[in-house]
Protein backbone atom coordinates (compact mmCIF):
# COMPACT_ATOMS: atom_id res chain seq x y z
CA UNK A 1 0.00 0.00 0.00
CA UNK A 2 1.34 3.64 -0.77
CA UNK A 3 2.08 6.03 1.67
CA UNK A 4 -0.74 8.60 0.76
CA UNK A 5 -0.59 12.43 2.24
CA UNK A 6 -3.35 14.81 2.40
CA UNK A 7 -1.37 18.57 1.97
CA UNK A 8 -3.86 21.56 2.91
CA UNK A 9 -3.03 25.09 2.66
CA UNK A 10 -4.64 27.09 4.98
CA UNK A 11 -5.01 30.89 5.44
CA UNK A 12 -8.32 32.20 7.94
CA UNK A 13 -9.40 28.90 7.92
CA UNK A 14 -11.10 28.63 12.02
CA UNK A 15 -14.17 27.95 10.34
CA UNK A 16 -14.03 25.36 8.46
CA UNK A 17 -10.65 23.28 8.70
CA UNK A 18 -11.47 21.06 11.33
CA UNK A 19 -14.96 19.61 9.69
CA UNK A 20 -12.33 19.78 6.29
CA UNK A 21 -9.62 17.63 8.12
CA UNK A 22 -12.19 14.95 10.11
CA UNK A 23 -13.72 14.29 6.80
CA UNK A 24 -10.50 13.90 4.73
CA UNK A 25 -9.87 11.55 7.82
CA UNK A 26 -12.96 9.81 7.92
CA UNK A 27 -12.54 8.63 4.16
CA UNK A 28 -9.72 6.63 4.83
CA UNK A 29 -6.80 9.12 4.86
CA UNK A 30 -5.22 10.14 8.70
CA UNK A 31 -1.80 11.33 6.95
CA UNK A 32 -3.35 14.63 6.79
CA UNK A 33 -0.84 17.71 7.04
CA UNK A 34 -2.25 21.33 7.36
CA UNK A 35 0.17 24.16 6.62
CA UNK A 36 -1.61 27.46 8.25
CA UNK A 37 0.05 30.17 5.86
CA UNK A 38 0.45 32.84 8.98
CA UNK A 39 -3.50 32.62 9.91
CA UNK A 40 -4.38 35.82 12.56
CA UNK A 41 -7.00 33.40 13.48
CA UNK A 42 -7.58 29.65 15.40
CA UNK A 43 -6.98 27.93 12.03
CA UNK A 44 -3.48 26.20 13.59
CA UNK A 45 -5.60 25.32 16.73
CA UNK A 46 -8.63 24.10 15.34
CA UNK A 47 -6.65 21.92 12.75
CA UNK A 48 -4.49 20.65 15.61
CA UNK A 49 -7.46 19.17 17.35
CA UNK A 50 -8.57 16.86 14.59
CA UNK A 51 -5.51 15.22 14.38
CA UNK A 52 -3.53 16.70 11.95
CA UNK A 53 0.23 17.40 11.34
CA UNK A 54 0.16 21.18 11.27
CA UNK A 55 3.09 22.98 9.97
CA UNK A 56 3.02 27.09 10.61
CA UNK A 57 4.11 29.32 8.25
CA UNK A 58 5.17 32.59 11.04
CA UNK A 59 3.85 35.05 8.24
CA UNK A 60 1.97 34.77 5.47
CA UNK A 61 3.97 33.77 1.89
CA UNK A 62 0.84 32.73 -0.20
CA UNK A 63 -1.10 29.74 -1.22
CA UNK A 64 2.03 28.30 -3.25
CA UNK A 65 4.10 28.93 -0.70
CA UNK A 66 2.05 26.88 2.09
CA UNK A 67 1.83 23.75 -0.99
CA UNK A 68 4.83 23.58 -1.49
CA UNK A 69 5.69 23.75 2.78
CA UNK A 70 3.50 20.95 2.57
CA UNK A 71 4.86 18.71 -0.19
CA UNK A 72 8.04 19.34 0.95
CA UNK A 73 7.33 17.57 4.06
CA UNK A 74 5.55 14.87 2.99
CA UNK A 75 8.25 14.35 0.57
CA UNK A 76 10.90 14.43 3.61
CA UNK A 77 8.39 11.68 5.52
CA UNK A 78 8.81 9.01 2.52
CA UNK A 79 5.35 9.77 1.41
CA UNK A 80 4.85 8.06 -1.99
CA UNK A 81 1.33 10.22 -3.26
CA UNK A 82 0.46 13.32 -1.97
CA UNK A 83 -2.67 14.86 -2.66
CA UNK A 84 -3.45 18.81 -2.81
CA UNK A 85 -6.97 20.08 -1.00
CA UNK A 86 -8.29 23.19 0.01
CA UNK A 87 -8.74 23.99 3.13
CA UNK A 88 -12.67 25.95 2.34
CA UNK A 89 -14.48 22.63 2.46
CA UNK A 90 -15.38 22.76 -1.51
CA UNK A 91 -13.71 19.43 -2.24
CA UNK A 92 -15.20 16.22 -1.56
CA UNK A 93 -13.07 14.07 0.70
CA UNK A 94 -14.83 10.85 -0.98
CA UNK A 95 -13.11 12.21 -3.89
CA UNK A 96 -9.66 11.05 -2.91
CA UNK A 97 -9.69 7.28 -3.72
CA UNK A 98 -10.68 7.93 -6.97
CA UNK A 99 -7.83 10.51 -7.31
CA UNK A 100 -5.16 8.44 -5.90
CA UNK A 101 -5.77 5.08 -7.78
CA UNK A 102 -4.48 5.84 -11.23
CA UNK A 103 -1.12 7.48 -9.62
CA UNK A 104 -1.08 4.63 -6.74
CA UNK A 105 -0.94 2.09 -9.44
CA UNK A 106 1.67 3.80 -11.70
CA UNK A 107 -0.28 4.73 -14.62
CA UNK A 108 0.37 8.74 -14.42
CA UNK A 109 2.77 10.84 -12.56
CA UNK A 110 -0.11 13.59 -11.46
CA UNK A 111 -4.16 13.35 -11.36
CA UNK A 112 -5.92 16.48 -11.67
CA UNK A 113 -9.24 17.09 -10.74
CA UNK A 114 -12.06 17.85 -12.95
CA UNK A 115 -14.94 19.90 -12.08
CA UNK A 116 -16.12 19.24 -15.28
CA UNK A 117 -16.65 15.69 -16.20
CA UNK A 118 -19.83 14.05 -14.92
CA UNK A 119 -20.20 17.18 -12.14
CA UNK A 120 -19.96 19.98 -14.93
CA UNK A 121 -23.92 21.47 -14.42
CA UNK A 122 -23.29 22.98 -10.93
CA UNK A 123 -20.41 25.41 -12.03
CA UNK A 124 -22.04 28.69 -12.06
CA UNK A 125 -21.79 30.21 -15.78
CA UNK A 126 -19.35 33.30 -15.39
CA UNK A 127 -17.03 30.34 -13.51
CA UNK A 128 -17.86 28.29 -16.24
CA UNK A 129 -16.59 30.74 -18.78
CA UNK A 130 -13.64 31.70 -16.68
CA UNK A 131 -12.53 28.09 -15.97
CA UNK A 132 -12.77 26.66 -19.74
CA UNK A 133 -11.14 30.04 -21.48
CA UNK A 134 -8.08 28.63 -18.87
CA UNK A 135 -7.98 25.56 -19.83
CA UNK A 136 -8.11 26.91 -23.46
CA UNK A 137 -5.01 29.15 -22.69
CA UNK A 138 -3.08 26.52 -20.69
CA UNK A 139 -3.05 23.94 -23.34
CA UNK A 140 -2.31 26.74 -26.06
CA UNK A 141 0.80 27.97 -23.61
CA UNK A 142 2.23 24.70 -22.26
CA UNK A 143 0.09 21.86 -24.37
CA UNK A 144 -1.46 20.09 -21.37
CA UNK A 145 -4.92 19.01 -22.73
CA UNK A 146 -7.25 19.86 -19.72
CA UNK A 147 -11.15 20.78 -19.03
CA UNK A 148 -10.92 22.32 -15.66
CA UNK A 149 -7.96 24.64 -15.60
CA UNK A 150 -7.65 25.28 -11.72
CA UNK A 151 -8.49 23.04 -9.67
CA UNK A 152 -6.80 22.73 -6.40
CA UNK A 153 -7.46 18.63 -6.07
CA UNK A 154 -4.15 16.97 -7.27
CA UNK A 155 -2.66 13.92 -6.40
CA UNK A 156 0.88 13.43 -7.17
CA UNK A 157 3.77 10.68 -6.83
CA UNK A 158 6.69 11.38 -4.95
CA UNK A 159 8.71 11.04 -8.19
CA UNK A 160 6.35 13.78 -9.67
CA UNK A 161 6.56 16.11 -6.94
CA UNK A 162 10.55 15.78 -6.61
CA UNK A 163 10.86 16.64 -10.33
CA UNK A 164 8.71 19.61 -10.21
CA UNK A 165 10.47 22.80 -9.71
CA UNK A 166 8.01 25.28 -8.16
CA UNK A 167 8.40 28.69 -6.95
CA UNK A 168 5.42 30.57 -7.59
CA UNK A 169 4.31 32.01 -4.27
CA UNK A 170 0.71 33.20 -4.80
CA UNK A 171 -2.23 31.73 -6.66
CA UNK A 172 -0.47 31.81 -10.29
CA UNK A 173 0.95 28.46 -8.91
CA UNK A 174 -1.82 26.20 -9.88
CA UNK A 175 -0.58 27.42 -13.31
CA UNK A 176 3.06 26.96 -12.50
CA UNK A 177 2.46 23.32 -11.75
CA UNK A 178 0.42 22.65 -15.64
CA UNK A 179 3.36 24.36 -17.16
CA UNK A 180 5.69 21.96 -15.40
CA UNK A 181 3.37 19.54 -16.80
CA UNK A 182 4.60 20.00 -19.31
CA UNK A 183 7.96 20.75 -19.74
CA UNK A 184 9.05 17.88 -18.02
CA UNK A 185 6.31 15.97 -20.08
CA UNK A 186 5.22 14.40 -16.85
CA UNK A 187 2.03 11.76 -17.76
CA UNK A 188 -1.33 12.90 -16.61
CA UNK A 189 -4.95 12.24 -16.34
CA UNK A 190 -8.24 14.23 -15.41
CA UNK A 191 -10.32 12.49 -12.60
CA UNK A 192 -14.39 13.57 -12.15
CA UNK A 193 -14.59 15.49 -8.76
CA UNK A 194 -17.56 17.26 -7.25
CA UNK A 195 -17.07 21.12 -6.67
CA UNK A 196 -19.41 22.33 -3.30
CA UNK A 197 -19.61 25.93 -4.12
CA UNK A 198 -20.32 28.02 -0.97
CA UNK A 199 -20.18 31.67 -0.61
CA UNK A 200 -17.50 30.96 1.75
CA UNK A 201 -15.58 29.11 -0.60
CA UNK A 202 -16.05 31.94 -3.20
CA UNK A 203 -15.32 34.32 -0.92
CA UNK A 204 -12.19 32.74 0.20
CA UNK A 205 -10.45 31.48 -2.81
CA UNK A 206 -10.54 34.58 -4.68
CA UNK A 207 -13.31 33.58 -7.55
CA UNK A 208 -14.11 36.60 -9.06
CA UNK A 209 -13.48 37.03 -12.41
CA UNK A 210 -10.95 39.77 -11.59
CA UNK A 211 -8.57 37.18 -9.56
CA UNK A 212 -9.01 34.74 -12.46
CA UNK A 213 -7.69 37.61 -15.24
CA UNK A 214 -4.97 38.32 -12.88
CA UNK A 215 -3.83 34.84 -12.71
CA UNK A 216 -4.48 34.50 -16.91
CA UNK A 217 -1.69 37.59 -17.34
CA UNK A 218 0.54 36.11 -14.99
CA UNK A 219 0.25 32.24 -16.45
CA UNK A 220 1.05 33.77 -19.99
CA UNK A 221 3.80 36.52 -18.06
CA UNK A 222 5.52 32.71 -17.06
CA UNK A 223 4.84 31.36 -20.56
CA UNK A 224 6.79 34.50 -21.87
CA UNK A 225 9.73 34.03 -19.56
CA UNK A 226 9.85 29.87 -20.29
CA UNK B 1 33.75 73.63 -45.90
CA UNK B 2 34.30 74.41 -41.74
CA UNK B 3 30.69 73.77 -41.56
CA UNK B 4 30.56 70.47 -43.22
CA UNK B 5 33.56 69.23 -40.89
CA UNK B 6 31.18 70.92 -37.88
CA UNK B 7 28.41 69.11 -39.06
CA UNK B 8 30.30 66.21 -39.85
CA UNK B 9 31.40 66.12 -35.68
CA UNK B 10 28.34 66.90 -34.13
CA UNK B 11 27.05 63.84 -36.28
CA UNK B 12 29.65 61.76 -35.43
CA UNK B 13 28.72 62.86 -31.24
CA UNK B 14 25.56 61.88 -32.00
CA UNK B 15 26.18 58.58 -33.19
CA UNK B 16 28.70 57.76 -30.46
CA UNK B 17 25.70 58.92 -27.56
CA UNK B 18 23.23 56.83 -29.55
CA UNK B 19 26.07 53.88 -29.03
CA UNK B 20 26.21 54.75 -25.72
CA UNK B 21 22.85 54.60 -24.59
CA UNK B 22 22.17 51.79 -27.18
CA UNK B 23 24.99 49.74 -25.56
CA UNK B 24 24.29 50.29 -21.74
CA UNK B 25 20.52 49.86 -22.29
CA UNK B 26 21.08 45.99 -23.90
CA UNK B 27 23.66 45.54 -20.79
CA UNK B 28 20.69 47.00 -18.64
CA UNK B 29 18.33 44.22 -20.64
CA UNK B 30 20.75 41.79 -20.50
CA UNK B 31 20.87 42.06 -16.43
CA UNK B 32 17.09 41.97 -15.92
CA UNK B 33 17.10 38.78 -18.37
CA UNK B 34 19.49 37.11 -16.10
CA UNK B 35 17.78 37.92 -12.71
CA UNK B 36 14.51 36.32 -14.27
CA UNK B 37 16.26 33.32 -15.23
CA UNK B 38 17.45 33.17 -11.53
CA UNK B 39 14.23 33.80 -10.35
CA UNK B 40 15.26 36.61 -8.32
CA UNK B 41 12.72 38.76 -9.87
CA UNK B 42 9.14 37.86 -11.05
CA UNK B 43 7.86 38.10 -14.84
CA UNK B 44 5.62 41.04 -13.89
CA UNK B 45 8.91 42.77 -12.69
CA UNK B 46 11.19 41.71 -15.85
CA UNK B 47 8.22 43.48 -18.44
CA UNK B 48 8.21 46.72 -16.69
CA UNK B 49 11.99 46.52 -16.38
CA UNK B 50 12.06 45.98 -19.77
CA UNK B 51 9.58 48.59 -20.77
CA UNK B 52 11.95 51.29 -19.23
CA UNK B 53 15.19 49.77 -20.85
CA UNK B 54 13.39 49.64 -24.31
CA UNK B 55 12.00 53.06 -23.76
CA UNK B 56 15.31 54.74 -22.88
CA UNK B 57 17.64 53.34 -26.26
CA UNK B 58 14.50 53.95 -28.49
CA UNK B 59 14.68 57.80 -26.86
CA UNK B 60 18.18 57.80 -26.94
CA UNK B 61 18.36 55.55 -30.47
CA UNK B 62 15.48 57.28 -32.57
CA UNK B 63 16.66 61.02 -33.03
CA UNK B 64 13.83 62.98 -35.00
CA UNK B 65 11.15 61.92 -32.53
CA UNK B 66 12.84 62.32 -29.59
CA UNK B 67 14.53 65.76 -30.71
CA UNK B 68 10.74 67.16 -31.26
CA UNK B 69 9.83 65.95 -28.27
CA UNK B 70 12.87 67.46 -26.85
CA UNK B 71 12.00 70.45 -28.51
CA UNK B 72 8.32 70.58 -27.32
CA UNK B 73 9.37 70.17 -23.71
CA UNK B 74 12.20 73.11 -24.49
CA UNK B 75 15.82 70.51 -23.80
CA UNK B 76 18.38 72.19 -25.34
CA UNK B 77 21.49 72.72 -22.89
CA UNK B 78 24.61 69.77 -23.57
CA UNK B 79 24.63 69.65 -19.56
CA UNK B 80 21.16 68.29 -19.79
CA UNK B 81 22.75 64.83 -20.90
CA UNK B 82 24.20 64.68 -18.05
CA UNK B 83 21.17 65.15 -16.27
CA UNK B 84 19.35 62.36 -18.04
CA UNK B 85 22.45 60.25 -17.95
CA UNK B 86 22.25 60.36 -14.41
CA UNK B 87 18.17 59.65 -14.25
CA UNK B 88 19.34 56.63 -16.48
CA UNK B 89 21.59 55.29 -13.96
CA UNK B 90 19.39 56.13 -11.11
CA UNK B 91 16.96 53.66 -12.84
CA UNK B 92 19.39 51.07 -13.31
CA UNK B 93 20.32 51.19 -9.39
CA UNK B 94 16.72 51.21 -8.82
CA UNK B 95 16.48 47.95 -10.66
CA UNK B 96 19.10 46.57 -8.61
CA UNK B 97 16.82 47.29 -5.08
CA UNK B 98 14.43 45.73 -6.87
CA UNK B 99 16.36 42.39 -7.61
CA UNK B 100 17.55 42.22 -4.36
CA UNK B 101 14.04 42.98 -2.82
CA UNK B 102 12.77 40.12 -5.05
CA UNK B 103 15.74 38.02 -3.82
CA UNK B 104 14.59 38.84 0.15
CA UNK B 105 11.48 38.25 -0.80
CA UNK B 106 12.16 34.48 -2.04
CA UNK B 107 14.72 33.78 0.83
CA UNK B 108 12.15 34.88 3.16
CA UNK B 109 9.81 32.18 1.88
CA UNK B 110 12.82 29.35 2.17
CA UNK B 111 13.46 30.73 6.09
CA UNK B 112 9.48 30.57 6.69
CA UNK B 113 9.30 26.90 5.26
CA UNK B 114 12.60 25.79 7.18
CA UNK B 115 10.78 26.83 10.64
CA UNK B 116 7.32 25.32 9.70
CA UNK B 117 9.24 22.02 8.68
CA UNK B 118 11.21 22.36 11.86
CA UNK B 119 8.71 22.69 14.47
CA UNK B 120 5.68 20.20 12.69
CA UNK B 121 2.76 19.96 15.59
CA UNK B 122 0.60 17.27 16.38
CA UNK B 123 -1.58 16.72 18.73
CA UNK B 124 -0.50 14.08 21.82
Amino acid sequence: MPRVAIVIAALREEKTIADVVRGVIKAGHPNVIVVDDGSADRTSECALQTGATVLRHIINRGQGAALKTGIDYALDKGNDVIVTFDADGQHDPNDIDAMVAPVAAGRVDIALGSRFIEHGSNVPGTRRFALKGGALMLRMLHGVRLSDSHNGFRAMSAHAARRMELHADRMEHASEIIGEIGRRRLCYCEVPVTIRYTAHSIKNSKQGSMAAARIAWKTLLQWVMH
Amino acid sequence: MEDAAAMGDALMAFVTLQLIVLVFTLFAWSRTLLRLRDHEITPMSFILWSCVWVGISLVGVLAGPSRALAEYLGIARPVDVFVYGSIVVLLYMVFRMHVRQEGLRHETTLVVRSLAMMNPKRKK
